[in-house]
């Protein structure tokens, strides 16, 4: 064997070693964030291949599950990107009006607790995280599902912690919105209340 | 002012608050301003569902498989012919690319063949006879 392709064989088994092993979380990310197994296998695909590329550019020692997220979620932008004019302009009207829709005052608290949501299908559920903005359904994914910690999410997505807090409380804040209103809708929280 | 305090509540739930005497006076706010209990309860409630309602998967074997194998093919300029199966060799000989070019090279060469011959027979000296 040349000693390019004892190279190659070389890369090749770290890569394997240190980066395959995070597929799991990899997947799990993508199909809560493309809501469709097909399309998170594309996604996970696609994010191994470009790491793979790039794998020079990783500085050995450095948080790899970090830079595989990082990878995964600049791809499923871009791609996002491809599908819509303007994805990356987060409406921030819309997110206030998340706000006004729901007041502690229209709500009894009974409401908040689960037995309300709990009757509403994982479809549904996966539907309202799916039509979050993608900067707020990133942050409530790797939190919420993940169980990353704002420091970890923060390196992830390359923003300050203090921005992945805020994200974060918005994020929660329209989901319950959206989840609400479902609920609502088929009868699991009284129209009075 | 109150939303640095709504957002201070979505660090309580996820017990990010590094400050213990924070952590004290939001815990107290929370107890008499029926808002920011309204405010806590929305930040614990999908907290708690999305962890109950979505536990992990594992990524497909079949996903897996791809994955690895795609890795295994790409960069294949770093790897020298030797350490590549025969299946793989014939695939890049029978690449479209090079077929076409080689058809194309058949074709300009049978072309200067026959024009070379044609004008061969136009000047060849005629015997009378």
């Amino acid at each position: 064997m040349s000693a390019e392709a004892n190279n190659y064989q070389h890369v090749y088994e770290e890569f394997e070693a240190i980066a395959v092993p995070h597929m799991d979380a990899l997947y799990n990310f993508a199909l809560r964030m493309t809501s469709d197994p097909e399309n998170a296998n594309d996604l996970v695909q696609e994010t191994f291949l470009r790491a793979f590329r790039f794998f020079d550019k990783f500085e050995r020692g450095t948080n790899i599950k970090a830079w595989l997220f990082r990878i995964l979620k600049n791809t499923f932008i871009n791609q996002y990107r491809k599908q819509k004019s303007e994805p990356g302009k987060v409406d921030y009207d819309d997110v206030q009006n998340f706000y006004e829709n729901i007041k502690a005052s229209e709500v009894k608290t009974n409401h908040i607790e689960e037995d309300a949501f709990s009757k509403l299908l994982d479809d549904d559920l996966s539907e309202a995280i799916t039509k979050l903005p993608p900067d707020f359904r990133t942050v409530i994914i790797l939190s919420d599902i993940e169980g990353f910690t704002y420091e970890e999410i923060a390196d992830f997505v390359d923003i300050p912690v203090g921005t992945v807090r805020s994200r974060l409380h918005r994020a929660r804040k329209m989901l319950y919105s959206k989840l609400y209103n479902y609920a609502k809708s088929k009868g699991y929280v009284s129209k009075q209340d | 002012m109150k939303t640095k305090t709504s957002e201070n509540i979505t660090a309580f739930v996820d017990n990010e608050l590094k400050n213990n005497k924070q952590e004290k006076e939001l815990s107290d706010k929370i107890e008499t301003d029926a808002e920011l209990k309204f405010e806590y309860q929305i930040q614990n409630s999908m907290k708690n569902l999305l962890q109950k309602r979505f536990a992990e998967q594992k990524a497909p074997e079949h996903l897996r498989s791809k994955v690895l194998y795609s890795i295994r093919t790409e960069v294949p300029a770093s790897r020298s012919n030797q350490s590549i199966g025969i299946f793989e060799q014939l695939k890049q000989l029978l690449n479209p690319g090079k077929i076409q070019f080689a058809f194309g090279m058949a074709i300009i060469l049978a072309a200067l063949l026959f024009f070379s011959n044609l004008f061969q027979l136009k000047n060849k000296p005629r015997i009378l006879q």
